[in-house]
């Protein structure tokens, strides 16, 4: 017994301590430091974008928002029709892949046959990995094509009468435009969502599904009561991961949506978004105003993408507040 | 070891011969055989968990029920009767089967591929193990509470009222009552009602056990399954469950699985003791505690088991 308090006291063991205490202090630091960078990064762009913008802020004002001219020739320039496009796709790609996501993240973790899992995740997360330029050129070769011949004229005859949906599925049936272009960000966001999904849904307990099934409930009545409350960081947080990149994706959307900056009510004319005309046009911006005009842009959709994350937490927050957290 | 083949009823296997096949007229009969075998033998000594009921019938048969975990078999040929109104427990060593057979009487094992039953379950003259049984209905007529307690992620209102809402349109005022009744049931209205918004996980251990045992009763099924209810709570809380399942057991039958001989003995008129599949013997807790008939069950509760 005698030895082991006085191995505890000898310089030895007094040594090794301080090595460790060191390194706790080194990888509290470089953590930290970490931690900060992600900060300033964050700044350092948001000042970057400002000082850039900053000509065409002061020339527009706050009409840059709503004006929807974009002419390069007469130095006039709106973000108008670039935030309409922007939000625009996003909300079709948003209204179809959410569901979308949702079902399938439900019937892997859920529903399916064991056996059928693995070739289902394995299937989404190759989709995830494929380079947007990929689906960018399969949709303009391939998809514009098929929208143009089959589902546009027959959505076009479909819904033609039809009071709200025929003013908005309207439009040249030629393929390209703001409904393509909603609809390959939608299967380009699918595998973000459904990852995050999936994921969250098997976090949540056994015992907690099987406590809800054995009061007697279905399973779309434990969905709904048990796992969507228990697991709404986790799906509005995949939301928000879809929206995001449905915001900011640029290469598919450039091949697709037609880059005409006018704005249309029928979601079959072609159009254009932030990041689109950003790509676009960053290599013929010539003018000092031009330049700036497009840097304006993307502090506009650096802004949108903070007011999305915004409300996100304020949704959450308003759903924790219903649970009497 | 004659368990393996025959019908064991509380009474022990000798008179609980049910090939008769009619399982809730002969189980009712072979706890009144019981009664007369043990009349003739020796008395039977006092209950220390209060009045056991003898005379009840049978609520639940299991004949011949087999249990597969894919290719393990984790129940071999099971067949017993739970009384009616009263507390009978499940105790053996882990993998032993117990909560196996508890899972299968409200088939809760069904939400996992490769586990499956087969034999007979009756109850109220039904094979609660045919494809046929609505299994909502059969849930709610079979309550269950868990291990670890589980508490909805909402308010603790909206526990109780979730299982409920499944089954029966209440009026706002009525929806009160009834959550207020179930609450004062498990014991926990004192506690909780001025906190009836707050989120369910917010209360400690033992109220949110007593939430869950709240939330079963809610929707008033005839049976309540245990499964080792209090196993991660403190001794305090503990004591609170048992007294509760004490006084449940007027209104409903109850089986409790636990790891605990003590609260087996606390809370139990009947106690069957599970090893490697198989029911090596049930009895009422007092003769099985004080009296084993079999080797293996002595060694257990005298804790020599292994």
């Amino acid at each position: 017994m005698s030895d082991i308090p006085a191995e505890a006291g000898s310089p030895l063991h007094v040594v090794r301590r301080r090595a460790g205490a060191l390194g706790d202090r080194l990888f509290h630091g470089i953590t930290g430091l970490s931690a900060i960078l992600v900060l300033a990064v964050i700044i350092g762009i948001a000042i970057s974008l400002l000082i850039g913008a900053w000509p065409a802020l002061m020339k527009f004002g706050l009409g840059f928002l709503t004006s929807d001219s974009w002419n390069p020739v007469t130095n006039d320039y709106g973000a108008l029709v670039a935030i309409y496009g922007t939000l625009v796709t996003s909300l079709i790609a948003m209204l179809i892949a959410v569901p979308v996501s949702f079902g399938i993240a439900l019937f892997v973790t859920e529903l399916s046959p064991r056996w059928l899992r693995r070739p289902i995740s394995t299937a989404i997360e190759l989709l995830a990995a494929i380079p947007s330029i990929i689906y960018g050129m399969w949709g303009l070769f391939v998809f514009a094509p098929f929208m143009s011949n089959y589902v546009q004229p027959w959505l076009l005859d479909t819904f033609e009468h039809v009071p709200l949906l025929g003013s908005l599925i309207a439009g040249p049936p030629i393929g390209i435009g703001v409904f393509t272009a909603g609809l390959i960000l939608a299967i380009m966001v699918i595998p973000f969502i459904t990852a995050v999904m999936r994921d969250t849904f098997e976090v949540v307990p056994g015992v907690l599904k099987e406590s809800s099934y054995a009061l007697g409930a279905t399973t779309w009545e434990v969905v709904r009561s048990v796992i969507l409350p228990y697991t709404k960081t986790g799906v509005v947080g995949g939301i928000m991961l879809g929206l995001g990149r449905a915001l900011g994706e640029t290469m598919a959307v450039t091949f697709v949506i037609g880059n005409s900056h006018n704005i249309n009510l029928g979601l079959f004319y072609p159009g254009n978004s932030i990041a689109a005309t950003l790509a676009n046009e960053f290599t013929e911006a010539d003018g000092q105003m031009y330049t700036s005009a497009l840097i304006a842009l993307g502090l506009v959709l650096f802004v949108i993408t903070l007011i999305v994350l915004s409300l996100a937490r304020l949704l959450l927050m308003r759903l924790s507040a219903q649970e009497g957290k | 070891m004659n368990s393996t083949t025959q019908s064991l009823s509380p009474a022990g296997a000798t008179t609980a011969n049910r090939d008769t096949g009619q399982s809730a007229t002969s189980g009712l009969a072979s706890t009144l055989a019981r009664d007369e075998a043990s009349d003739r033998s020796e008395p039977m000594k006092k209950s220390t968990s209060g009045v056991v009921a003898k005379d009840n019938p049978t609520k639940i048969a299991v004949s011949d029920l087999n249990f597969h975990y894919g290719n393990f078999q984790a129940l071999k040929d099971i067949s017993l009767d739970i009384v009616d109104n009263e507390v009978t427990a499940f105790i053996g060593p882990s993998g032993c089967g117990k909560s196996t057979l508890l899972r299968c009487f409200n088939r809760i094992f069904e939400l996992y591929p490769g586990h499956r039953a087969s034999g007979s379950i009756e109850m109220d003259g039904m094979n609660l193990l045919d494809k046929s049984v609505d299994l909502n209905v059969l849930r709610s007529k079979i309550g269950m509470v868990f291990q670890k307690p589980t508490p909805f992620p909402m308010s603790i209102y909206d526990n109780i009222a979730f299982g409920v809402r499944l089954y029966e349109k209440l009026k706002r005022h009525e929806m009160d009552a009834r959550v207020e009744w179930s609450l004062r049931k498990a014991a926990l209205w004192d506690e909780v009602k001025d906190k009836l918004r707050q989120n369910g996980s917010a209360l400690s251990g033992g109220q949110q056990q007593r939430l869950c045992i709240a939330r079963a009763v809610a929707v008033q099924p005839e049976v309540l399954l245990l499964d080792e209810p209090a196993s991660a709570l403190d001794p305090v809380a503990t004591l609170k469950i048992e007294e509760l399942v004490h006084e449940l057991r007027e209104e409903y039958t109850i089986v409790v699985v636990t790891h605990n001989m003590q609260q087996a003995a606390r809370v139990a008129g009947y106690t069957a003791f599970f090893h490697l599949g198989e029911v090596v013997e049930y009895s009422d807790t007092d003769t099985l505690f004080t009296n084993p008939r079999e080797k293996r069950t002595e060694d257990y509760i005298t804790g020599r088991y292994g």
